[in-house]
């Protein structure tokens, strides 16, 4: 890496399932002034701008032309980012690209999904391609719903676990300001009796349509300094793809996020993560992503994830807090629940998460981004340099 | 606390609209044999990557692992349309189908299926009764008859359970 | 071998949608169907009057609320005639149309409409026109039904 880079502002708007007050490009504009307010900025300090989101859920294409008023683009360098579901995750390292080059000093990088105004489904299956997988292939949700069985079959996990993971996201929901849905749920039994979706898939197991946006400000070590007195330093980042048809043979497709998790451990001399690592913010969209992905990070030995959640080791004052704001099946707006693991984690490191900041001390966070046939991005942000 | 509640009671407006556009996407000289073959001769076929070995079903021009060119038909594997069943989903929410904008519910469940050559498959299974369903259920493929297919994968109707 | 005539799918996408406009550019639809008013939104920093109305200034990224009647007569500042058509379901007008930016009296910026009750080479730069609304307004930018010559 050239330049180190550190992350020196973080905004978000209240997420919602509708916000009509306002306009896609205004929705994004929240998230751009609370970024800018957060680092003590203004406009003109930023040298360039980066933006994306999931295409074809508002029916809207070219967003960038349509924001660059509202996301302060006028005039400066900078471009579109689409990558699907990974898209926040990877416009958080297209900013770190710009910022570590030496190009650009101070960059922002705005995501966004305003959900609400399609039919969410149907965006998603349009990602399917047209002429093989769009007709008979399920999809994302299959997907997700396929790790249920598989880990309840392979380990004998049960749904009760799957309602635990939501009970904990709810809890850390309704602590965060900025989450979506604060459901107030009570016992495994309301989370039970939600609509089956495709079994053993539930609706409360799911993640929702949300309409939100996140922004964040990135800069080099020099200006990162100079600019921020707690800057959130970004030790790594990786993306894994792999190829495009939902129809292989592994049932659950972990190797891209065991190639991400492996890939940064290594790189960064970690050799045992819950010890190494403080936290994760893990993009879920649904509770069983929650327990598979955990073991496929390498967090946990195979078939151990469910009876760790059993004994409460990742709530927010666990052993090892994972997804302290409610994580995606809380909050999803798709183009930006990727960028927003990265904004929740970074809070956390400087301690002013708010009243969902984990209890113990964060050093170091592992944030991720999934979307499309598993394509899994992953970041390492870190309180220090070393 | 949003700004949305503070605006309960004002108007918001906006515009309905329909994407409503027509495509003819090509599906490429692999895909396009495939399908022909599919509508023309009901065959199947996977083609193998030279290096790796793996099965490729839809064949593809390049095995993505190992980045290298794959043979063109007829160098490619007859495949027999059997398998047994690895896993199926049902998807009971009805989704929104995106080339006519309506809710449709599933007409079938989806069956992830393990042909007996080595490759998967995922595609529809005519069994709507999920109790008849277990891991390693012979199923075989039902195509629609001749005058019906029009070189699209759904000409595959779907998998029946083999009786044995 | 494979076959050396290319192999073609059909396909559509037919997908509704529903854009908000916000509560800024809400009212702007609102004062056309309910008022037959045009308003356009004034930056204090800049003294830019922004037509159609938007929420942050593009120059000085400022919060923008002021609202200023900009007026339904204007100057058209440069026209086209589309003969072309390009989207049976989608082009207000049958060809050939006339398109042109507007400048409208109090406006900084111009509109682009629609020009109607003019044959096409009666259209000049710098010719007076105004606003014809439509009897039946929904709020959209379609309530005004084109300008028409003063």
């Amino acid at each position: 890496m050239s330049n180190r880079v550190a992350i020196i502002g973080v905004g978000q708007t209240y997420h919602a399932s509708k916000r009509p007050d306002v306009c896609i490009t205004e929705l994004c504009n929240e998230a751009v002034r609370a970024a800018l307010e957060d680092a003590e900025l203004t406009m003109k300090d930023i040298d360039a701008v980066v933006t994306g989101n999931m295409e074809l859920f508002e029916g809207r294409y070219h967003q960038d032309l349509w924001q660059v008023d509202y996301i302060g683009s006028y005039h400066k360098p900078g471009f579109r980012v689409t990558t699907g579901g990974t898209t926040g995750g990877t416009l958080a390292c297209t900013a770190f690209y710009c910022a570590t080059s030496g190009q650009y000093d101070v960059v922002m990088s705005v995501t966004f999904e305003k959900q609400g105004e399609g039919d969410s489904r149907a965006g998603l299956k349009i990602v399917a391609d047209p002429i093989w997988d769009r007709w008979i292939t399920t999809g994302a949700i299959g997907t997700l719903a396929r790790l249920g069985s598989w880990y309840m079959k392979e380990y004998g996990a049960t749904e009760e676990h799957a309602a635990l993971v939501r009970l904990k996201a709810d809890r850390n929901a309704c602590l965060n300001p900025h989450s979506h849905l604060k459901l107030h749920l009570k016992s495994v039994e309301d989370v039970l009796k939600s609509e089956m979706l495709v079994p053993p898939l539930r609706r409360l197991d799911m993640c929702p349509a949300s309409e939100g946006a996140c922004a964040i400000i990135v800069a080099s070590e020099q200006k990162a300094r100079k600019l921020s007195r707690k800057p959130v330093w970004v030790k790594d980042w990786v993306e894994v793809h792999n190829e495009t048809r939902y129809n292989r043979g592994d049932p659950v497709s972990l190797e891209n996020l065991e190639k991400a998790a492996t890939t940064l451990f290594r790189r960064n001399g970690i050799t045992n993560p819950r010890r190494d690592i403080s936290m994760a913010e893990i993009y879920e969209p649904a509770t069983w992503a929650e327990l598979v992905w955990f073991e496929a990070f390498q967090f946990c030995q195979k078939g151990e994830a469910y009876k760790l959640v059993e004994k409460g080791a990742t709530e927010r004052d666990g052993e090892f807090p994972v997804n302290p704001s409610g994580g995606v099946i809380a909050t999803n707006p798709i183009g930006a629940t990727g960028m927003i693991r990265v904004a929740e984690a970074a809070m956390q490191i400087r301690g002013d998460a708010g009243p969902h900041q984990v209890t113990r001390e964060v050093k170091r966070t592992f944030t991720t981004a999934w979307g499309g046939s598993s394509w899994t991005v992953a970041h390492l942000l870190s309180k220090t340099l070393d | 606390m949003s700004k949305a509640k503070e605006k309960e009671t004002q108007e918001y407006l906006g515009l309905s609209h329909v994407l409503n556009l027509s495509f003819n996407w090509s599906a490429g000289p692999y895909l396009g044999k495939w399908l022909t073959e599919l509508r023309d001769n009901g065959k199947l076929w996977a083609s193998r990557c030279p290096k790796c070995q793996r099965l490729l079903l839809p064949p593809r021009i390049v095995c993505g692992i190992c980045h290298i060119r794959t043979p063109e038909w007829p160098d490619w594997l007859q495949l027999s349309g059997k398998g047994k069943l690895l896993e199926w989903e049902k998807v009971v929410a009805p989704q929104m189908n995106p080339s006519t904008g309506k809710i449709e519910p599933e007409p079938y469940i989806h069956g992830n299926i393990l042909l007996d050559e080595g490759v998967t498959f995922q595609h529809y299974l005519e069994e709507q009764d999920e109790t008849k369903l277990k891991e390693g259920t012979r199923v075989e493929v039902v195509l629609k008859p001749r005058e019906e297919r029009q070189g699209l994968v759904t000409d595959i109707l779907y998998f029946r359970i083999v009786e044995e | 071998m494979t076959s050396n005539t290319p192999y073609i799918v059909e396909g559509r996408l037919f997908v509704p949608y529903f854009n908000y406009y916000g509560a800024l550019a809400s009212e702007f639809y609102r004062q056309l169907r309910d008022h037959k008013k045009i308003m356009g939104i004034k930056c204090p920093t800049c003294s830019k009057v922004y037509i159609p109305p938007r929420s942050t200034c593009a120059k000085c990224f400022g919060n923008l609320n002021e609202w200023v009647d900009v007026s339904s007569k204007g100057t058209v500042t440069t026209y086209t005639i589309i003969h072309y058509t390009y989207s049976p379901s989608n082009q207000p007008m049958d060809v050939p149309y006339a398109c042109g930016i507007i400048q409208l009296d109090r406006a900084d910026t111009g509109l682009c409409h629609l020009l109607g009750e003019m044959s096409p080479d009666k259209i000049s730069v710098g010719m007076r026109v105004e606003a014809v609304f439509k009897d039946q307004r929904q709020g959209n930018i379609l309530d005004i039904k084109y300008f028409r010559p003063v």
